[in-house]
């Protein structure tokens, strides 16, 4: 029984928080919203520098393959910082459907760049009227001779703009055995990018595909197989998310309790109200737990133990919600002035919620988290 | 980075679980489906603790010259939630609040008296802190304690004096200055219940089917040996007796076996002839309550990984994560059960021996009890986050 980190994560941890405090301050949050690229050269590159872009990546394709508790203690900074950067999208999800899935050829041409900060990779997976299961997937793929015709519409793919490949789902035929991903330039004739204003002003986009061709060369994992592997990799997803929303959280609540420090009302600081000051408690016990679920469940995937699936979405499924309570809080706390968009805390109270509603939800995380313990026979 | 026990913890675990559900299983010890009670209040519970002795199971983590194993408090933990787990008695207050409280504070003769006693489970206790108009803020209490002679004059009322009416000893806090800051003025009382002249107990009954106790004390006389602890120094020795058990003050393995019970009931139970598991609600409720489930036993690991400061923190707020998923837990369940949930044990239909319905008076006691759920709010507050003292 041991729940601290160990020294490297420790320094990974406090020099990642330095870089960010610079790279990826508050002004720069600001600067990136309603930014069409989404993210600034300077910071990807120092991310780059730092190995986060190949931080699970094996040695041979220049990554650092460090573990999933490492994963978490950068994506607890990352959220802390709200930073502006598609490491979710380019460094976890399409990287490891690739080293997951990917061709030889594939993992050779895309993994270094990844790894090196030099190609950006975004899953391009929602649509419009469709739930997060794969049933959700019906951009339609008709395999030819020459390859794959798409036609259909994707919705919310973050930091399309400055992609290399779109990660994408498509339908191949009936099921979850139905389902391909390819590996799509957006530059290919019949791609069309549309940006959309999001909740948290983020850079995401409507991509409409049409009859857009996709040599077979171009899936990643044998035919039928795409849906298995989203799932496995969306796993990882669920760990990332859920250390996000507890840094998220867990900075806001820094700054709602040095406001509730500073703020006079009735004569005296409002955090000495126990109306505010047990607001704050909640949210400091809802975080707490939360980090410790993040940090199990990347344990038990480090420990290749048989309950991390359900760990990784019982961790998912409560630090959205504590950091959705923490975020409110924050609101709360600040009042009036927290309203207006001159203050940080609503900055982390949009993100926290876009985040929860972006890869998967509450619904299908509860429906698998269910299935395990009622039908699985875990407990 | 574990959140595992290790090896030999686990193999120390598995042998006192199999020793303890041996001995659990004697006539009269279990606590029977829904009963609340794990008081050691009768022979048969007396005889569970003996057998805990006997298997060198009390006073694990004590210190060898205590008559201890040396253990780590890991293994108090483990044990504590074996016992909660298995529905046997609690291990008690002697080992459990009591005893290193003594070894630090007492005097020899105190020790030597007291120590082997609780070790050997020949002595239960009844602690006495609460009153009727000290509950939370148990600083003001007033129970007066007088010098007379050799001794000390002890007048006043205490309240909710569990096991008060069958216990050996009371463990009391009294106020012998009332001149000065009310943390200051308050001495701890060591009392024979059995032979002390002066004492009436009288019994309240709670509604989860447990007696409590009023007990007041009409002149008592008790010799100054049997102070315990430095005069006016009782609410310091009180505090620190929190810091070396409060990782075992709330047994995650309460919410645990609840929660297994529900789940075994909606895996095999039907309703109109379907498989209540095919109901999405259910489904909800399972899944969320595993979610909080999951949660308050990674806060309670924390008490047991974290020590010092960090741990009072960690542990007011597993008791309120633990407390309150009691409670909406006890919600979830009658409201995903339905009309069987309204029948107390023996009733025909009854589930699970009335557990369902029981917890949903049981859990009452437990956002209260120990420290309010309002008081371990003001620890978060004060302690974890730097906010300022209410005015």
């Amino acid at each position: 029984m041991n729940l601290d980190l160990n020294d490297e994560q420790i320094m990974l941890r406090d020099s990642l928080r330095k870089m960010l405090a610079d790279q990826s301050s508050i002004k720069v949050v600001r600067a990136m919203e309603n930014d069409p690229i989404g993210y600034p050269t300077s910071l990807w590159k120092s991310l780059a520098e730092m190995g986060i872009t190949g931080l699970t990546l094996a040695e041979e394709f220049g990554g650092s393959a460090l573990g999933s508790v490492d994963l978490a203690v950068v994506f607890e900074e990352l959220g802390r910082a709200l930073c502006p950067a598609p490491i979710l999208e380019t460094s976890v999800i399409s990287a490891g459907l690739i080293a997951l899935a990917g061709s030889d050829a594939q993992k050779k041409e895309w993994l270094p760049r990844i790894a090196a900060g030099e190609a950006v990779l975004t899953p391009a997976f929602l649509e419009l009227g469709g739930s997060f299961k794969g049933t959700g997937i019906q951009l339609k793929a008709e395999a030819g001779a020459d390859g794959y015709r798409l036609n259909g519409k994707k919705y919310f793919v973050s930091f399309a703009a400055a992609a290399d490949r779109l990660v994408t789902l498509v339908r191949t035929g009936a099921g979850d055995a139905g389902i391909d991903i390819l590996l799509v330039d957006p530059k290919a004739k019949g791609v069309t990018l549309t940006k959309e204003d999001t909740h948290a002003l983020d850079a995401r986009y409507l991509v409409t595909f049409d009859n857009v061709l996709v040599p077979l060369s171009d899936r990643i994992g044998g035919a039928g197989t795409g849906w298995k592997i989203w799932s496995a990799v969306g796993l990882d997803m669920m760990v990332a998310q859920s250390a996000w929303f507890v840094g998220c959280a867990a900075r806001d609540l820094e700054l709602a309790t040095t406001y509730a420090k500073e703020r006079v009302q009735f004569d005296r600081p409002i955090g000495s109200f126990q109306a505010i000051a047990h607001q704050l408690a909640d949210s400091a016990t809802g975080i707490a737990g939360s980090r410790y679920l993040t940090w199990k469940a990347a344990w038990a995937k480090d420990s290749r133990r048989a309950d991390f699936p359900r760990l990784a979405a019982t961790a998912f499924l409560r630090s959205a919600e504590s950091g959705r309570f923490a975020t409110r809080t924050g609101q709360q706390i600040f009042g009036g002035i927290g309203f207006t968009n001159d203050l940080d805390v609503q900055l982390f109270f949009r993100r926290n919620k876009q985040h929860m509603v972006a890869w998967v939800d509450t619904k299908t995380l509860e429906d698998f988290v269910a299935a395990e313990l009622i039908e699985g026979g875990a407990k | 980075m574990d959140f595992e026990f290790s090896p030999e913890e686990r193999a120390w675990e598995e042998e006192a679980r199999a020793y303890i559900k041996k001995c659990a299983e004697k006539p009269g010890v279990r606590v029977r489906g829904a009963e609340a009670t794990r008081y050691i209040d009768t022979p048969a519970r007396r005889g569970f603790m003996k057998d805990l002795a006997a298997g060198g199971y009390l006073g694990v983590s004590w210190p060898k010259e205590l008559g201890g194993k040396g253990l780590s408090h890991r293994y108090d933990y483990l044990l504590n939630e074996i016992c909660a787990y298995e529905n046997a008695p609690s291990p008690g207050k002697g080992v459990g609040i009591l005893g290193r409280s003594l070894a630090k504070h007492g005097t020899p003769e105190q020790k030597a008296y007291f120590l082997p006693k609780i070790i050997n489970a020949e002595i239960e206790w009844a602690i006495g802190y609460s009153e009727p108009e000290a509950g939370s803020d148990l600083a003001s209490l007033k129970i007066k304690a007088t010098r007379d002679g050799d001794g000390w004059r002890i007048n006043g009322q205490k309240r909710f004096t569990t096991s008060g009416h069958f216990a050996d000893w009371y463990y009391l806090a009294t106020r012998t200055d009332a001149t000065g800051p009310k943390h200051k003025g308050i001495t701890l009382f060591l009392i024979d219940l059995k032979n002390t002249p002066g004492i009436q107990i009288n019994p309240m009954f709670c509604i989860n089917g447990e007696r409590t106790n009023e007990v007041f004390l009409d002149n008592v006389y008790v010799p100054d040996s049997q102070r315990f602890g430095p005069e006016g120094e009782g609410f310091k020795v009180i505090s620190e007796a929190l810091d070396f058990e409060r990782h075992i003050l709330f047994p995650h393995s309460y919410q645990q076996r609840i929660f297994d019970k529900f789940l075994e009931w909606v895996r095999t139970a039907t309703r109109d002839g379907e498989p209540v598991r095919n109901d999405p609600a259910v489904r909800s409720a399972v899944a969320k309550l595993s979610v909080l489930l999951e949660e308050g036993r990674l806060h309670s690991y924390s008490v047991v990984a974290l020590e010092g400061y960090e741990a009072a923190v960690a542990a007011a707020m597993t008791k309120i994560t633990s407390s309150e998923l009691f409670q909406h837990m006890a919600n979830v369940i009658t409201t995903v059960v339905g009309p069987e949930t309204m029948l107390r044990i023996d009733n025909e239909g009854a589930i699970e021996e009335g557990l369902f319905e029981l917890i949903h008076r049981a859990g009452v006691i437990l956002t209260i009890g120990a420290g309010g759920n309002e008081i371990q709010r003001n620890i978060i507050a004060r302690r974890g986050l730097g906010l300022p003292n209410p005015t």
